[in-house]
């Protein structure tokens, strides 16, 4: 006889449950998506003893008629998809029709679903996958699954549950996974028939946000949104002083379907280089829409992971847009107590319930500068990526904008081209509807800004009087509404922090944090846009590489020559390094190589250089700083405060902690009684 | 164990061994040093011995011995403390339980030995190539080539100073980081050695050298082979593991056809260099060299804070102005090690071409430093 035989259908049915479900969260997560799939507008999910017990899910979706039920359950059925050409450009959640199949094979399992009320309900019950019994039922419209014993069947998988506590965990999680990436739809979970989540339908995910994280968390986010291309996002990231220690607070949501994936991942931190301290994470909750044809969900039967065709180009999109949008935040921070405003703007947001109505001025801006290079790289690179990691290569009136962005690998020259040169426009964009930090407010603005923002609004330009700044260090588009800011410096406490006073608000700022971050904005600046320094070596090393590594390397060679590293093919995969930046001068160069080659295999592009480069500069700046304790005259603290405000984030120092902190004449007055 | 030593020796000898005894080192052992006291009165000695296995120290010192024994202690707390006794004299006495005690006068340190047989033994080896250095020649050798040696370990075989040895008593030390180098060639009387490898001995080793030859006799002894090297002097005997690896070859790199030649006042150089280089913050500080007929003009190149430049008479250079850039601190390095020099040549071709620097009083000594290129 031979050894090789088809598997009986029972059998690969409980082999296709093992992958689909693997604890009963994955039973929820399945139904909860076909529940979504279905229309449903509220889904109820009751769970006893974790699961193991009773898992039931229904919703009041579309429903199924008796013909569809009985399908459902087979394996392959699916009303999702039906030729191979839809796997390319797939909607739903759910279309690998292996899902109900799987369960119903692992457990007892009953479904009932009724399309038309008038017509009336089918019920079907199954064990292990078998038909126990059929028939008609009483059923309003929507679906209902549930699931008794599960993994009755297969005692192995039954043996590895966790606690209940435990699988309930995963069971929340699941919840509200679906939850954020659905805002419209109510749930309702309860366990052993205590309610743990009652979440009604909410008006956008800022509403859901605050029904599931509460309003101190929400207050801790910042909307964002923009997108380019095929691609868009929205969502709420942290502000620099709300970062977590861990990234548990990292939602990332792809074509509405929860994922995990390094790549953006590693952008979105990417976006809060220099403003966070070390083993500090944002916390986010993050939509990112692609063009169906952009993403492929079928990595994995739990669709947990997902690959992205253009990985550079999102990586590029996101961590550029991201960091803009934080550090405008941080920065209208400081013209004027522009915090409380807003965060009037995410309860507005909250209020109002959608994001989407706030639009972002720099994205529209920088539409409307269709002509830009960074667009036309950017736009370019959806078609070949080769296009956009030469962009450099297009023109002499361009030089300038290269320069600028020769530190960062990949599409990067166009990034920080588009950048720049997207500025102007963001301004002209933002001219009709205020001041330029505050436009993208604007249209969030509502009713819903309440006290806070009025306070925020005084950015005071009458009050106060004395000291009027002039910002020492300024650069092209620079201009911002902290040019109108008047600050008196009062006095030096402890001779570390200055007093000033601004409006109504007491300003302490750190003496040392501040110049901190004025020396390394003025590094930055010399290094970045003045010319290039570089130390060539007497004896030049050699560089071995793996064959992946030297390809790698061949292909970026003309981003290395522009930031200064002379590298030269030297045979086969071996090459000899000529020169490198003078700033590294003394460093391991050869390590650092192979960090961004690592970086560049894994991500398709790297930060890494410079982040060693904003590193050396940070030390730098940090070494040359007055110190605390020094003795400050007014004249040095005022020239200190001038050049503070004319910075484009001062929020910070460059190794993440804060230059000042305020008080505003309202919180003094609640905190000596004088209001309640 | 029972023995009175002079202060003064005590403490020069701890002083040469207490850098090796690393207290950081993951071998706490390795904190102690072996003092063995033998013979008797005034025929008695007293043998310090050290080591961090890659770097070892030996030495005998005369002492009054009235018991002979070993003991096994931490040099670092020995010595701060009798460095501070006051009397000249210092008494050692061992117990059976082995507690350690040092009195100078009515102070008294006592301290537990660590078993002696836990300290790893150190043996002196008989190594094949050898030959004698004045201690002068060889101090001065370790300073001028020392500077050059890289710092940072991505390439190991650069991390040290390359000994090379020929059969006619022509000695080489060779240094270089990469962007720059500095070679000593010197005579030495061969006392053996037969196509001698070429070693190269690690920074740190050359570092306690010198503290070893400032307190030897006027003549020391090299021995080595491929992997380790001693130095005798006198009575003292230094160990080292040498780099494993190959030094690259320099001889190619050290300019040949170097028409430009300059002879410039050191000192002068050495202030200029100063004045220049403070507007920089940077590690490495961009100074532009500006040669004309009978001048030479130094700027710095950090335009953002403003300018400074000084100008200077140099000897020799008659030609078309010409400008080089070059890190400041790489010239510094080579202008602070040559002192007590007065005079230094500078040796150039072009901008792009590697600048060659001697001294007239030591035609053994040469360095080479690439300059800096800056892109506009």
């Amino acid at each position: 006889m031979g050894k090789i035989s088809l598997l009986p259908d029972a059998l690969i049915n409980k082999i296709a449950a093992g992958e689909v479900v693997e604890r009963p969260a994955s039973v929820v997560k399945e139904l909860v998506e076909n529940s979504l799939d279905s229309g449903a507008r509220r889904i109820q999910i009751n769970i006893v003893n974790g699961g193991r017990d009773l898992i039931s899910v229904l919703d009041d979706g579309q429903g199924m008629g008796e013909e569809d039920t009985r399908l459902a359950v087979l394996r392959h059925a699916t009303s999702k998809i039906s030729r191979e050409e839809h796997l390319e450009a797939i909607a739903t959640l759910g279309f690998r029709g292996e899902a109900l199949a799987s369960i119903a094979a692992v457990s007892r399992f009953e479904l009932t679903s009724c399309r038309d009320e008038l017509e009336g309900g089918f019920r079907l019950v199954l064990e292990g996958g078998r038909e126990i019994s059929a028939g008609r039922v009483g059923f309003p419209r929507g679906t209902r699954v549930v699931v008794e014993e599960l993994f009755l069947n297969t005692p192995a998988r039954r043996k590895f549950l966790r606690a209940a506590a435990t699988e309930l965990q995963h069971i929340q999680q699941a919840v509200i996974n679906s939850a954020f990436a659905n805002p419209g739809v109510g749930f309702r979970l309860t366990h052993n028939n205590r309610t743990l989540q009652d979440l009604p339908p909410a008006s956008g995910l800022g509403e859901r946000t605050l029904q599931l994280l509460g309003p101190e968390f929400a207050a801790g986010l910042l909307a964002v949104s923009g997108g380019e291309g095929l691609l868009s996002y929205e969502g709420l990231v942290s502000r620099p002083s709300f970062s977590q220690s861990s990234r548990r607070w990292q939602y990332l949501f792809v074509n509405g379907r929860h994922v995990r994936n390094p790549g953006i991942q590693h952008a979105i931190g990417h976006a809060y280089r220099t403003l966070l301290m070390k083993d500090r994470h944002p916390a986010y909750i993050l939509m990112l829409n692609l063009q169906p044809s952009e993403v492929d969900v079928n990595v994995h039967p739990a669709k947990t992971e997902v690959r992205l065709r253009n990985p550079q180009l999102v990586h590029t999109v996101l961590s550029r847009d991201i960091h803009r949008q934080v550090m405008e935040s941080s920065r209208s921070d400081f013209s004027g107590r522009a915090v409380s405003a807003a965060e009037g703007r995410v309860l507005g947001d909250l209020r109002q319930g959608d994001l989407g109505v706030v639009s972002y001025a720099g994205a529209q801006g920088r539409e409307q500068a269709g002509d830009t290079e960074g667009d036309q790289s950017a736009a370019a690179s959806w078609g070949g990526v080769q296009d956009s990691r030469l962009p450099a290569t297009q023109g002499p009136e361009n030089s300038a904008r290269i320069f600028r962005g020769r530190y960062s690998i990949s599409g990067d020259a166009g990034e920080y081209a588009g950048e720049q040169a997207g500025r102007p426009e963001e301004e002209l964009a933002a001219a009709p509807s205020g001041r330029g930090p505050e436009a993208g407010m604007a249209e969030g603005m509502t009713e819903g800004m309440t006290a806070g923002m009025a306070a925020g609004m005084a950015v005071n330009p009458l009050s106060g009087g004395g000291f009027h700044f002039q910002p020492l260090v300024t650069g092209a588009g620079r201009e911002t509404a902290l040019l109108d800011t008047r600050t008196v410096v009062l006095s030096q406490f402890h001779n570390t922090y200055i007093l000033a006073q601004r409006g109504d608000t007491l300003l302490l700022v750190d003496q040392h944090a501040a110049h901190e971050r004025i020396l390394f904005e003025q590094y930055r600046s010399q290094f970045y846009e003045g010319r290039m320094l570089t130390e060539p070596y007497l004896l030049p090393p050699t560089l071995e590489l793996s064959a992946q590594n030297a390809l790698l390397l061949e292909q970026y060679l003309p981003q290395w020559k522009k930031m200064g590293f002379g590298i030269e093919p030297f045979g086969r995969n071996t090459f000899r390094l000529e020169h490198v930046p003078a700033l590294i001068s003394g460093r391991n160069v050869e390590g650092l190589i192979m960090e961004v080659l690592d970086e560049l295999a894994l991500f398709g592009k790297s930060g890494r250089l410079e982040e060693v480069f904003n590193e050396i500069l940070e030390r730098t700046a940090c070494h040359s700083a007055i110190r605390a304790g020094m003795t400050l005259s007014r004249e040095e603290m005022e020239a200190l405060m001038g050049q503070l405000s004319g910075l484009e984030i001062n929020l910070y120092c460059p190794h993440g902690r804060p230059v000042w902190v305020d008080f505003p004449l309202a919180e003094l007055e609640r905190r000596f009684k004088r209001t309640v | 164990m029972k023995l009175v030593i002079s202060k003064q020796t005590l403490v020069s000898a701890l002083q040469i061994i207490t850098p090796i005894t690393d207290k950081s080192s993951s071998k706490p052992i390795l904190s102690n040093f072996l003092l063995k006291a033998t013979g008797t009165d005034s025929e008695g000695r007293v043998e310090f011995s050290a080591t961090d296995y890659e770097i070892s120290i030996q030495g005998e010192f005369p002492a009054r011995v009235e018991q002979e024994g070993t003991v096994c202690i931490s040099a670092k707390r020995v010595l701060e403390i009798c460095r501070e006794f006051l009397s000249d004299e210092v008494n050692v006495g061992a117990d059976e339980q082995l507690w350690v005690s040092l009195a100078g006068g009515p102070a008294r340190l006592r301290l537990p030995s660590v078993e002696i047989g836990l300290y790893p033994s150190m043996e002196i080896m008989e190594l094949p190539n050898r030959f004698r250095i004045s201690t002068t020649e060889l101090k001065r050798s370790i300073q001028l080539t020392l500077f050059a040696t890289l710092t940072t370990e991505t390439r190991k075989n650069l991390m040290g100073v390359c000994l090379q040895l020929d059969s006619g008593g022509n000695v080489r030390f060779v240094s270089t980081d990469g962007h720059r180098l500095a070679q000593v060639s010197r005579k030495v009387e061969l006392i053996a050695g037969e196509d001698p490898p070429e070693v190269i001995i690690p920074r740190k080793s050359l570092l306690e050298m010198q503290r070893v030859l400032d307190n030897s006799e006027e003549m020391v002894e090299i021995a080595f082979d491929e992997r380790n090297l001693l130095l005798t002097s006198g009575k003292m005997v230094m160990t080292t593991r040498l780099i494993e690896g190959k030094f690259p070859n320099v001889e190619p790199v050290i300019p040949k056809d170097n028409d430009k030649t300059i002879s410039v006042n050191r000192e002068r150089v050495v202030n200029a260099l100063k004045i220049v280089s403070i507007m920089s913050n940077d590690k490495i500080k961009p100074v532009k060299l500006t040669l004309s007929s009978g001048k030479m003009r130094l700027e710095s190149e950090q335009a953002e804070y403003g300018d400074v430049a000084d100008e200077l008479d140099v000897e020799g250079y008659q030609g078309e102005e010409m400008s080089i850039g070059f890190n400041a601190r790489y010239l510094l390095d080579v202008f602070n090690e040559v002192s007590p020099s007065e005079t230094v040549e500078m040796k150039m071709k072009g901008p792009l071409n590697p600048c060659l620097i001697q001294i007239p009083e030591d035609s053994g000594f040469l360095s080479v430093v690439m300059p800096l290129r800056i892109e506009w």
